[in-house]
């Protein structure tokens, strides 16, 4: 009961941004967990700065959200193009299926030894957070990860009583949950073109396709999915959609969200801004806004190394080796592309060909249809597959553990960079030379529950409205 | 360019568009299904696992009793180690080490990393008298 109550109390906590960003209120409700991660994660980082209990910057937090909200909502502006019940529907309940398995105990190894430890420490305020982080003890427990998986916990044991870990168990899932579907609806919105039907098959397939490699993560309180749905999305929104700056709030939060939840994360959506700024290079007066998330991001690794805090790459990594030759190091790099094939090799080869395919064949119907070119995603799922297998060389674990333990969950990424740029090939195939205009089934407000009315510009006539920045 | 070369290019067009049609969408949509098929294996796996534990096929016995020892553990710790304590955890980096750091840092303990600096030891005995299996000892030193 306490764990629904906590899951009602973060949804409502995140629900007026959620609403000012998308003005739709079934997918404020489905964004609003993660948008409350994001304001929690804000405060507990200006709780580490600053000093103090937490609670206070809860508060301020959330005081600055509405703030926020208020501001956004009086500027008018764009309701999102798909975001209708019927999308939300099509989008959650095939994701309500596989969420069955949250009935295991809440006993997954990393969720109890990184992630809601450190909400713990959280709780206790900013004084016993420092030492903990800096505390060589606590090196092990990975002290440096960014604190959106856990600041949402950690919240809620500041508010509610005790430390349940079912609370902690549900509120990982519905943050969790949230990204994911935000992830559904950045490929429903590229794809849009296509008849809704295969738009929004190709949205559940993506979502679902976040179970493929380590499906009891998701409802176990582990951070990377979270991540990972929510860099796909914005990626997919940047790199696929139709004039991504003209409203670039929703990607970026999203590219935030992945840099503030795991290392690999914040990796990531360097890389991701390095070569979205090579491709947007001659529109950097817009394009220098993905470099935000990078700074939120660095703002958490800056701050939890002044602290002390350490990773195990850092500390006992072997990346001299890998630059000297050292064939102790260089004899790992075999092995692990061989787990990497088992885990994800036909995936990628039948995506891989399915993009290919594309690009022979399909290119000018893509171009026509307005979605970007594919081969920047899979430059960054290339460039992501390279740091996870420098990683792994370098590692101070043995191999096979750290393979066994790991890969299933890192990979999770390259598996939706893969599904997306598929489902939107699929898209393109199906979208027919006489494609359908955009939100030819949306173009009713369903907020006042009416069609559109003649005379008003046609949905396709903007670019797809997805916030309003 | 003559009437006759303008039909055959005509013709050709119109044979990559059919090879277009009827061929590499096709392909496209069955290698597409074939990748979500594989990629939606897991959470078909998640979906039968947890149908498993709804209808009592697993009864989680094994996972019921840890959680029971981390709640009884945790309980024990809090009620022991008053916060502010500095404490030290006197296992091996094993399972139980990693809870202790875990139940000492909720209930507002100082983890100090070396026994020198410690109030009180504390450490997990497995005893099969006790409630879950396991109990805690607290030793304090300072």
């Amino acid at each position: 009961m306490s764990a629904l109550f906590a899951v009602v109390l973060v949804t409502v906590a995140g629900l007026p941004l959620a609403f000012a960003l998308t003005r739709s209120v079934p997918f404020a409700a489905l964004f609003a967990p993660l948008v409350a991660a994001l304001v929690f994660t804000v405060a507990t980082i200006a709780m580490l700065i600053v000093g103090g209990p937490l609670v206070p910057w809860l508060v301020a937090a959330l005081v600055a959200e509405v703030a926020l909200a208020a501001v956004l909502l009086r500027r008018g502006g764009g309701r999102l193009l798909h975001g209708s019940w019927v999308d939300a529907v099509w989008l959650v309940v095939p994701l309500a299926v596989p969420c069955v398995f949250f009935l295991a105990q809440p006993l997954n190894w990393d969720a109890h030894s990184i992630w809601w430890l450190h909400a713990a420490y959280f709780t206790k305020g900013a004084e016993f957070s420092r030492y903990t982080i800096g505390n060589p003890l606590c090196h092990d427990l990975q002290c440096d990860y960014p604190p959106l998986p856990s600041a949402t916990q950690a919240a809620a044991w500041s508010v509610l009583s005790g430390y349940d870990y079912r609370v902690a168990q549900a509120l990982s899932t519905v943050v969790t949950l949230s990204a994911i579907v935000m992830l559904g609806l950045a490929v429903r919105t590229v794809t849009d073109r296509a008849p809704a039907i295969v738009s929004r098959l190709a949205a559940v397939g993506v979502m679902v396709a976040v179970w493929a490699t380590a499906p009891a993560t998701i409802t176990g309180g582990q951070a990377d999915p979270v991540w990972s749905a929510a860099f796909v999305a914005g990626a997919v929104l940047l790199l696929y959609g139709r004039d991504p700056w003209q409203r670039p709030t929703l990607p970026l939060l999203l590219l935030a969200v992945a840099a503030l939840s795991k290392n690999e994360g914040f990796v990531q959506v360097v890389m991701f801004a390095a070569l979205l700024t090579l491709r947007e290079r001659r529109n950097l007066r817009r394009a220098w806004m993905v470099w935000i998330p990078v700074a939120a991001g660095g703002v958490w690794s800056a701050l939890v190394r002044s602290l002390g805090a350490s990773t195990d790459l850092v500390k006992g990594g072997h990346f001299r080796g890998l630059i000297t030759g050292d064939p102790a190091v260089l004899d790992r790099i075999p092995p692990t592309l061989g787990a990497m094939w088992d885990v994800i090799g036909m995936i990628t080869v039948l995506s891989l060909a399915v993009a290919l395919l594309g690009a022979l064949f399909l290119r000018g119907r893509r171009r026509e249809l307005g979605m970007g070119s594919d081969a920047w995603m899979w430059l960054v799922a290339f460039a992501y597959a390279g740091t996870l297998v420098v990683t792994y060389a370098i590692s101070m674990h043995d191999l096979e553990w750290h393979l066994v333990t790991s890969l299933g969950r890192v990979t999770i990424p390259l598996v939706l960079m893969a599904c997306a740029s598929a489902a939107c090939w699929a898209a393109v195939a199906v979208a027919g030379d006489g494609h359908r205009a955009v939100g030819d089934d949306t173009a009713v407000d369903d907020t006042a529950g009416r069609p559109a009315r003649a005379g008003e510009p046609e949905p396709d006539h903007e670019p797809p409205v997805r916030a309003r920045s | 360019m003559t009437l006759q070369s303008l039909t055959k290019d005509s013709a050709a067009g119109h044979r990559r568009q059919r090879v277009r049609t009827f061929v590499i969408q096709p392909l496209v949509v069955i290698l597409a299904l074939l990748m979500f098929w594989y990629a939606g294996t897991g959470a078909f796996v998640s979906t039968r696992d947890g149908l498993n534990m709804l209808d009592g096929t697993n009864p989680q016995v094994d996972a019921l009793r840890q959680r029971s020892q981390f709640e009884q553990l945790r309980r024990d710790l809090a009620a022991q180690v008053p916060p502010g304590t500095r404490m030290y955890p006197e296992l091996p980096w094993d399972l139980w080490r990693h809870r202790l750091i875990e139940f000492g840092i909720m209930a507002g303990a100082r983890m100090v990393p070396d026994p020198g600096q410690a109030q009180v030891r504390v450490k997990v005995v497995e005893d099969p008298a006790a409630p879950n299996g396991v109990r805690l000892v607290v030793t304090r030193v300072g």
